[in-house]
């Protein structure tokens, strides 16, 4: 029995190892990495790779999918490795950093002009000292979700949000909204307060570049403060913001515990997926009262490498990829806004659901685009939740935090 | 069951009546005692594995309740039959199989006979050899993953199991290489040396006198080796780009989205991956204990 | 224990030395093709300014160390991962210890619990940590859940939501994580001593506790100097649970030096910086394990 087992293994393993993967004889390939939005992922861009093999013959497809979480390490390691795909999906904001890195081709030279043109003007985010770096991919923006059964008319300011979160605050059964106090791939709701209160980051110098941080003025100080009162003034937050991150602020509302919660647009079809009988809608998200209604923008990209060898090939299959039913399918699918003109007004957005999002568009702010962004996320999140958890007055956090920022980025 | 009693020498008679007596009881004690012991210890171990058996009979919907329930209503096995069904479990598990077979094959291949000689043979540089094998373990993966993966670009070992056997077993060597020195230093000299002397060669002697002597190293070395290289994240996720060649360990990503975490599928995915681990664990366990009947060892 | 001295000539030794280097030859190959080029790019890097993408663009002397030692979050983490090892490998040992005599004792079903030990090893480190995650959640989880439930501690803390319990909750994964291994490989160790050990302490009238010192713990010194020394090094080096539980927060609490490395590295890109942690790290380690490795040595030549 021993033999015949360790003979299995050994076979196995033979197999195993003769099974490497096949080269394509001759053809063009072009490698492609998706970074995975959810476990259907893989699906959409396997059926996408096998339709456009078909018409395409001579180039073909080879599709990396990687979790979302480790999408961005695993790219720089394999760039560093010179071993960078031929495109990969990135979240717009990291294309500043490989721009450093000098590894990103500029795209509104590679494609015609047609092609760039179906797109609406917030998608196209990825603009560097006037070039386009990025195709959008994908496209949102940050709304209110409320439960219909327990708030009659949406907030529109700060200090309606704070009376209906009061009114429909029963702890433990129901929290008013939530604020998330851990660490997140994105710096969540300190910066729809921010950008609801007309503040911003950075103070934006004469040449458009990036100038001193500036969250420790009025602004920026009063969103925090406003978050810090919610959670600790008037008790209206789930009690443990510390523990919580958007995953988890999604989880409680499916759970029931939640009246509001600021997120994105894939959450609607979350909801219908995993609370069926949840009453909700969405609106706008609130601002303070006297400054403009603003929400965060967030787009995805299709970055091209200069390292590259097969463009052509790269720009025939992204202008395949790129026909208008697919992409109403992966909106559909990813729970995202349309970024082309045409298919915005497809009837499936035309929807109270997507009203609040499509509206909120013209107004939206993006992220600031600066290669040390992830090293400003991280303070900032630190000092978001050094004030939430009470380790420093909201004063002393942000200004802590600009001293730290403007340090890592060598601005005086 | 194993036997304590093949191996010890025989008392006088007297001494053995009265040990019996004791002996009987004692083991009425002890199996209560274990049993007891047992239960807390495991229960305390086992806590969140009983989270993960919860959440795997739930459905989408009953995950998300607070506060939670142990026993969900409904109970489904749904989800081992969607997990297996949709997503390729079953290629991870074979890829995750093979570099796990095939790292401990190569890491005992490695080590039996570097721990044979750090047991038994006298050579300049001894202690700095075990030093060495301590020093790879400093480097945490971490901070060694863009050179290793410029090494396997190199060696156009990118997307094969090689890249992971390799480094599996690389990583796995200072164990298990200390692992087995230390069973090989308590078999005593005359053994070999009348095996030496019989004609024997020396590769003879380590694979006929010291191994199966040393059969409880071997397996606590096989059990480690193939339970880590079963395990390993971030080589297998540097390395490895292609779907088909995933393992089961980056395989339970798919369930970490984005946006939320498919959590009763996650569990019961992870909960499929342990049942091999298991199996293999069932298969060795018996060894563990072989050495002694061979003989007691000082 | 009696000492095994392997009655070599001295003018075999020649020969015995050959056939010592040709048996570590497969081991010292592997070695020497995989470790020897990362280890010393990463000692390299550590000494130079790098761009983004971790080349070396200009020397830089101390300069990347002289930065972190002004640090003062730096030094803080470097306390705190001293705090990490040291209570983790402390409790994983005794620990681990006590299951391994639990799981030696004969008693009918302790293949079915030495079978169960292993699960907690046998998860991914990373699964793990996110399923321990769920766990600790304080609305989601079944931990507070159980201890309130069952009045054990009515009004258990959020684990995850305050700096002191969240640094809590994490080591008890990693030890959680890591006792497996410290109970197999004692198992392993107590199986190696002969019962006429046992036998003759039971003869002299030496009870349970005395024949623990007396004799199991002298036997098992080596394997305990030797299992614990490559814990302090895996635990020093325990990435996943720190990352994955809390993401080093909140507030950089639970921070250890590999996760601030791992951040300093992939997602600052300061690669220069994150390699001097990465030699800090080592030279600490390497300093420890050679005045453990003494003792070690002392035990086993």
């Amino acid at each position: 029995m021993h033999r015949k087992l360790a003979l299995a293994a050994i076979a196995m393993l033979c197999t195993g190892i003769l099974a490497l993967p096949a080269q394509g004889g001759g053809a063009v390939s072009i490698k492609a990495v998706w970074m995975e939005y959810d476990a259907r992922f893989n699906t959409f861009w396997q059926q996408l790779k096998q339709d456009f093999e078909k018409t395409s013959p001579g180039i073909t497809v080879d599709t990396v999918v990687v979790p979302w979480s480790e999408g961005h390490d695993r790219l720089v390691t394999w760039i560093a490795g010179n071993q960078a795909p031929d495109i990969a999906i990135v979240g717009t904001r990291w294309i500043l950093e490989f721009n450093k890195m000098g590894v990103v081709e500029p795209v509104d030279t590679l494609f015609p002009k047609a092609f760039l043109a179906k797109f609406i003007g917030p998608a196209l985010e990825a603009r560097i000292s006037g070039r386009l770096y990025g195709v959008p991919v994908a496209l949102s923006a940050r709304s209110l979700y409320y439960r219909t059964d327990l708030i009659k008319t949406p907030p529109q300011t700060w200090q309606d949000l704070l009376t209906v979160a009061q009114q429909a605050n029963k702890p433990p059964d129901v929290y008013g909204i939530g604020v998330s106090g851990k660490k997140f791939a994105e710096l969540t709701e300190y910066v729809y307060y921010l950008y609801g209160n007309g503040g911003d980051f950075f103070v934006i110098n004469a040449d458009g570049g990036y100038g001193k941080c500036r969250v420790n003025d009025a602004a920026g100080v009063e969103a925090l403060q406003f978050m810090v009162d919610l959670a600790n003034k008037y008790k209206v937050t789930e009690p443990n913001v510390g523990e919580n991150d958007r995953g988890t602020l999604q989880d409680l509302f499916l759970a029931g515990k939640l009246a509001m919660i600021e997120t994105g647009p894939w959450f609607g079809g979350m909801v219908q997926e995993r609370a069926k009988n949840l009453q909700f809608a969405v609106a706008p998200m609130p601002h303070n009262q006297g400054k403009k209604q603003q929400t965060l923008l967030v787009t995805d990209s299709i970055i091209v490498f200069k390292s590259s060898k097969h463009k052509d090939a790269v720009v025939k299959f992204l202008q395949f990829a790129y026909d208008d039913p697919r992409r109403l399918e992966f909106d559909k699918d990813f729970g995202m806004l349309p970024t082309e003109t045409s298919v915005s007004q497809n009837s499936f957005f035309q929807t109270a659901f997507y009203k609040p999002f499509i509206q909120q568009l013209p107004t939206a702010k993006p992220w600031p685009l600066m290669a040390e962004w992830s090293k400003v996320e991280d303070v900032m999140w630190n000092a978001v939740t050094a004030a939430l958890l009470r380790a420093k007055a909201p004063q002393q956090a942000l200004t802590d935090a600009c001293r730290e920022i403007d340090q890592a980025r060598g601005v005086k | 069951m194993d036997h304590h009693g093949a191996a010890i020498a025989v008392p006088l008679p007297a001494v053995r009546r009265r040990r019996t007596l004791a002996r009987q009881w004692r083991a009425l004690l002890r199996n209560g005692g274990g049993w007891v012991l047992s239960t807390l210890a495991l229960f305390a171990l086992l806590f969140p594995v009983l989270v993960m058996l919860s959440t795997s009979l739930k459905t989408l919907n009953g995950v998300y309740h607070a506060p939670p329930t142990w026993v969900p209503a409904p109970i489904t096995l749904q989800n081992f039959a969607d997990i297996w069904a949709k997503y390729p479990l079953a290629t991870y598990m074979r890829n995750s199989l093979v570099i796990g077979i095939g790292a401990t094959a190569l890491n005992l291949v490695a080590a039996i006979p570097a721990g044979y000689a750090v047991a038994r043979l006298r050579f300049r540089g001894r202690q700095s050899f075990m030093l060495l094998l301590l020093l790879i373990q400093m480097f945490s993966p971490v901070i060694v993953l863009i050179p290793l993966f410029k090494i396997m670009a190199w060696l156009h070992w990118l997307d094969t199991y090689w890249s992971l056997i390799v480094t599996g077993t690389v990583f796995t060597l200072a164990f298990s290489i200390w692992m087995l020195a230390s069973y090989f230093r308590t078999i005593p000299a005359e053994i070999e040396e009348a095996a030496l002397v019989d004609g024997c060669t020396r590769g003879q002697t380590i694979l006929r006198i010291a191994l199966p002597i040393a059969a409880p190293g071997v397996v606590t070395t096989i059990i480690y080796v193939f339970i880590t290289v079963w395990n390993e994240f971030i080589f297998a996720l540097t390395f490895i780009s292609r779907t088909e060649m995933r393992t089961l360990t980056v395989g339970l990503y798919t369930f970490i989205g984005r946006w939320a975490v498919q959590w009763h599928y996650l569990m019961a995915a992870a909960l499929v991956g342990v049942i091999p681990v298991v199996i293999l664990f069932m298969l060795v366990e018996r060894h563990l204990v072989r050495g002694l009947a061979l003989g007691a060892v000082k | 224990m009696r000492r095994v001295a392997v009655a070599a000539p001295a003018r075999v030794i020649g020969a015995q030395e050959r056939l010592a280097y040709l048996l570590l030859a497969p081991a010292l190959l592997l070695i020497a093709a995989l470790i020897f080029y990362p280890v010393s790019s990463t000692i390299a890097t550590a000494f130079f300014a790098t761009d983004k993408l971790g080349r070396l663009t200009s020397f830089a002397g101390w300069a990347n160390f002289g930065a972190l030692g002004a640090d003062p979050a730096f030094w803080q983490i470097f306390r705190r991962t001293f705090l990490w090892t040291a209570i983790a490998v402390t409790v994983k040992t005794i620990a681990g210890m006590a299951f391994a005599l639990l799981l030696n004792l004969p008693f009918h079903g302790r293949r079915v619990v030495r079978m169960l030990t292993v699960i907690p090893w046998a998860l991914p480190f990373p699964i793990s940590a996110m399923i321990w995650q769920w766990t600790y959640n304080s609305e989601f989880g079944l931990l507070n859940h159980f201890l309130s439930q069952t009045g054990l501690w009515p009004h258990p803390p959020a684990w995850l939501a305050q700096p002191t319990t969240a640094f809590a909750a994490n080591l008890a994964v990693d030890i959680w994580i890591g006792l497996p291994f410290f109970a197999l490989v004692f198992l392993a160790g107590l199986q190696a001593i002969s019962p006429e050990f046992y036998e003759a302490a039971e003869i002299d009238g030496a009870g349970p506790l005395s024949t623990f010192v007396s004799v199991t713990l002298p036997v098992l010194r080596p394997v305990i100097v030797m299992a614990s020394l490559l814990s302090v090094i895996w635990t020093f080096n325990d990435f996943s649970v720190p990352y994955i539980i809390t993401k080093g927060g909140p507030i950089n609490t639970t921070d250890i030096l590999v996760t601030h490395l791992y951040k300093t590295a992939f997602q600052f890109l300061d690669f220069g910086p994150a390699s001097a942690i990465a030699v800090i790290t080592f030279a600490t380690l390497l300093v420890f394990s050679l005045l453990y490795a003494r003792l070690y040595f002392r035990e086993v030549e």
